[in-house]
């Protein structure tokens, strides 16, 4: 990667939005906050594209899944690696994400920022 | 049929108020009697007109019509309608018993029928109250972890030094505070495992397991604890040992360490001894016993009861009371059995049998 490696964080929550924006910059990320859906797609459209999207499930307007399946339907989105980091358990929406196509369904609560940053720089070194 | 259908006259569509006081339909619904009549147009008059009625009685030829109310339980639910071809002194009492009989019949046939639809859609709003919890269950966990999430997370990266370097002291307030969120976090994750699991809405994957891999892994991850402790830490397996179990991996490593975990956290000196053994040619046999505290009989007893804490005025261990439940559960769930034996002062042993 000759760039910073950029990321979009798509999460409502401001205080977590913040919290992990704060992480990945300090970690020498380029971080574009999505507090929506809707931005998420908006900030995929404007371009550049990102080398990672780190997601939550329960948003308002667009969720999660069906961001996901939104990306997945643009051929030259469909291959960004999208975690999925979220407080919903539910076993028919992880199933449905995973089958999108995502890197990893992480539940947000049991992961520190750290832990995170280093789960998506260890998935981007190895590519 | 055909001459109802030349009648033009569509029963279905009829439509007789309970205020027509003369109307014998009326009049059996609400005296609970019987009625008997030569004129057709009695029966379903005030709907149409008489001549209708009677046009359509001498087409079809009837000469007397029988009106039995319908009673279950001493309250009229209809009526029911004989049009016979006979006049009323050629109806013995044979047939009205017969035609009584029927009647009756009728009535309890109704009556089941509509049961069964109350009791099918008690079964079906059940069935929604049942969806509701499972899906406020699960938002509720959601909600609760959201703001722990921020908390352990902030908190997270104060003591990673994200901030900048932090003093002692306060790195030490600032731990305890961390592991306050992570103990909160881990009780929501508990609550909500504990009722998928109660409710069998776990997902497990299944899939046949070398125990001693996964007793060899979740001991490892409790050395340096351990040690930091001062407790001799030992595993024994068996040789030769038999461990292939059916289990869900993720799942029995979980319970293998909050065994460990708590054999760990309830014994200050001492001696933690993890082993494996095979008691018969079907099972497989973990235990785990420490030179802690023990338990009297009576706490044994309580011991994977839910919401549970052994010692809990001992002040110093922290637990979320639902470890043991989980761990029985999911036990049991692999169609095994777990077991503790314990004295007071010098020490506990837990076990756990599955079959190989």
């Amino acid at each position: 990667m000759d760039h910073k490696p950029r990321i979009i964080i798509v999460e409502d929550d401001t205080l977590l939005s913040k919290m992990y924006s704060t992480k990945f910059v300090a970690e020498g990320f380029d971080v574009l906050a999505a507090l929506d859906g809707e931005m998420a797609l908006q900030f995929l459209h404007d371009k550049p594209t990102p080398d990672f999207i780190i997601m939550d499930m329960m948003m308002p307007k667009l969720s999660g899944v069906q961001v996901l399946e939104q990306i997945r339907n643009i051929p030259e989105l469909a291959k960004i690696p999208v975690l999925i980091l979220s407080n919903l358990q539910d076993p028919a929406q992880i199933h449905k994400a995973k089958e999108l196509g995502i890197v990893e369904y992480l539940i947000k609560a049991n992961y520190t920022p750290s832990q995170i940053a280093e789960f998506v720089k260890n998935y981007l070194a190895k590519r | 049929m055909e001459i109802l259908k030349k009648a033009k006259v569509e029963f279905h569509a009829i439509e007789i108020p309970l205020t027509a006081k003369e109307n014998l339909l009326v009049k059996a619904v609400d005296h609970k009697k019987e009625y008997i009549t030569h004129d057709l147009s009695d029966v379903f008059y005030p709907e149409k007109t008489r001549e209708i009625w009677r046009q359509l009685q001498r087409q079809v030829g009837i000469k007397t019509s029988l009106v039995y109310p319908l009673v279950i339980k001493d309250k009229s639910i209809g009526a029911m309608i004989f049009s016979l071809t006979k006049n009323e002194q050629d109806i013995n009492d044979y047939e009205k018993s017969i035609l009584s009989g029927f009647t009756d019949a009728v009535a309890v046939a109704l009556e089941h029928a509509s049961l069964y639809q109350k009791l099918d859609e008690a079964n079906k709003s059940l069935k929604d109250l049942d969806k509701r919890k499972d899906e406020f269950i699960s938002v509720a966990a959601h909600e609760l972890r959201a703001p722990l999430t921020a908390v352990k997370g902030y908190l997270s990266m104060i003591c990673d030094g994200d901030g900048g370097k932090v003093p002692k002291q306060i790195d030490e307030y600032v731990h305890g505070a961390l592991e306050g969120a992570e103990r909160e976090i881990r009780l929501v994750n508990n609550m909500l495992n504990v009722s998928r699991i109660e409710e069998n809405r776990l997902i497990y994957q299944m899939g046949n397991i070398n125990l001693s891999l996964v007793v060899k892994q979740a001991f490892k991850e409790f050395i340096i604890n351990a040690k930091e402790k001062g407790l001799d830490f030992e595993l024994k397996i068996e040789k030769d040992i038999k461990d292939l179990v059916y289990v869900d991996q993720d799942r029995i490593f979980e319970v293998i360490t909050n065994l460990i975990s708590n054999a760990l956290k309830y014994s200050d000196k001492g001696r933690v001894m993890v082993s494996l053994s095979n008691p018969s040619h079907n099972l497989i046999k973990f235990t785990i016993t420490d030179t802690g505290r023990g338990m009297t009989k009576e706490e044994q007893q309580k011991l994977f009861a839910k919401f549970y804490r052994a010692n809990s005025s001992a002040g110093t261990v922290m637990g979320t009371g639902l470890g043991l439940y989980i761990t029985k559960l999911l036990i049991e769930k692999f169609d095994g059995t777990i077991g503790v034996e314990s004295e007071l002062g010098k020490g506990s042993l837990f076990w756990f049998e599955l079959p190989i």
